[in-house]
């Protein structure tokens, strides 16, 4: 599975680039079917923070709730302001991505 | 803007409230309102507003669908709070924005009030497989 992702990474190195540079803490890229942090800039206990609660919480019951309103809609991303920071949270079909910016 | 939400939800709550002599007949009660009017220029499709319990108070669509809505987003808004309160203690939420397939649904969380509004897109968006 971390070769396909080394594979995305490397085909959009540019876009990576971007996104990292401009006003971001950090990245979480996780594994959906292992519910593992596959890349991350941030410490362990930040990324499992992370992973436990968005990706594994927030991100499905949002998910859940998109398809209750309407069964052929789907969940392309999820943006969460706060006061500090705001979470970006793409989930895909193996990946999970959450920028914190 | 949750700042700039709540003053014109004040306005459109005062305009509301009084009964205007000569007034143009209307057929639903917040026609005519700027708030909605600016909204649906922008591609708003429902807006609803809700107490800080989550009591829907008012709504530009009709009572079914208000329902099927705050029922379904009430619950994940304030899910999201206690997961923004696990990960960070001194940090709060204050805006959410899901964006699926066929629209995105906005949601500021308030002190006061928790605003909803529903927004459809321009054309269909395929979901990217990586």
């Amino acid at each position: 599975m971390n070769r396909i992702l080394e594979k995305v990474i490397h085909q959009n190195g540019t876009i990576v680039d971007r996104i990292l540079s401009e006003h971001t803490i950090g990245y979480v890229v996780s594994d959906n079917t292992a519910n593992a942090v596959a890349e991350t800039s941030f410490d362990n206990t930040s990324a499992q923070a992370i992973l436990k609660h968005l990706h594994g919480l927030l991100v499905s019951t949002c998910q859940s709730v998109v398809r209750d309103i309407d069964p052929s809609n789907k969940l392309c991303f999820m943006r969460l302001g706060t006061r500090k920071f705001e979470y970006l949270v793409a989930p895909e079909e193996y990946f999970t991505i959450t920028v914190v910016q | 803007m949750s700042r700039s939400s709540r003053l014109s939800v004040t306005e459109t709550q005062r305009k509301s409230t009084p009964v205007v002599k000569k007034a143009v007949i209307r057929s639903r009660s917040y026609d005519g309102d700027a708030f909605v009017n600016l909204f649906a220029h922008r591609g708003a499709r429902d807006i609803m507003i809700l107490d800080s319990h989550g009591v829907p108070l008012r709504s530009t669509c009709s009572q079914r669908r208000t329902f099927v809505f705050v029922s379904n987003l009430k619950p994940l808004l304030f899910m999201a709070r206690n997961v923004v309160r696990d990960l960070d203690p001194s940090n709060d939420i204050t805006f959410m924005r899901i964006r699926s397939n066929m629209g995105e649904i906005h949601m500021t969380l308030g002190t006061d009030f928790i605003l909803i509004v529903v927004q459809k897109l321009r054309r269909l968006r395929s979901s990217s497989t990586s």
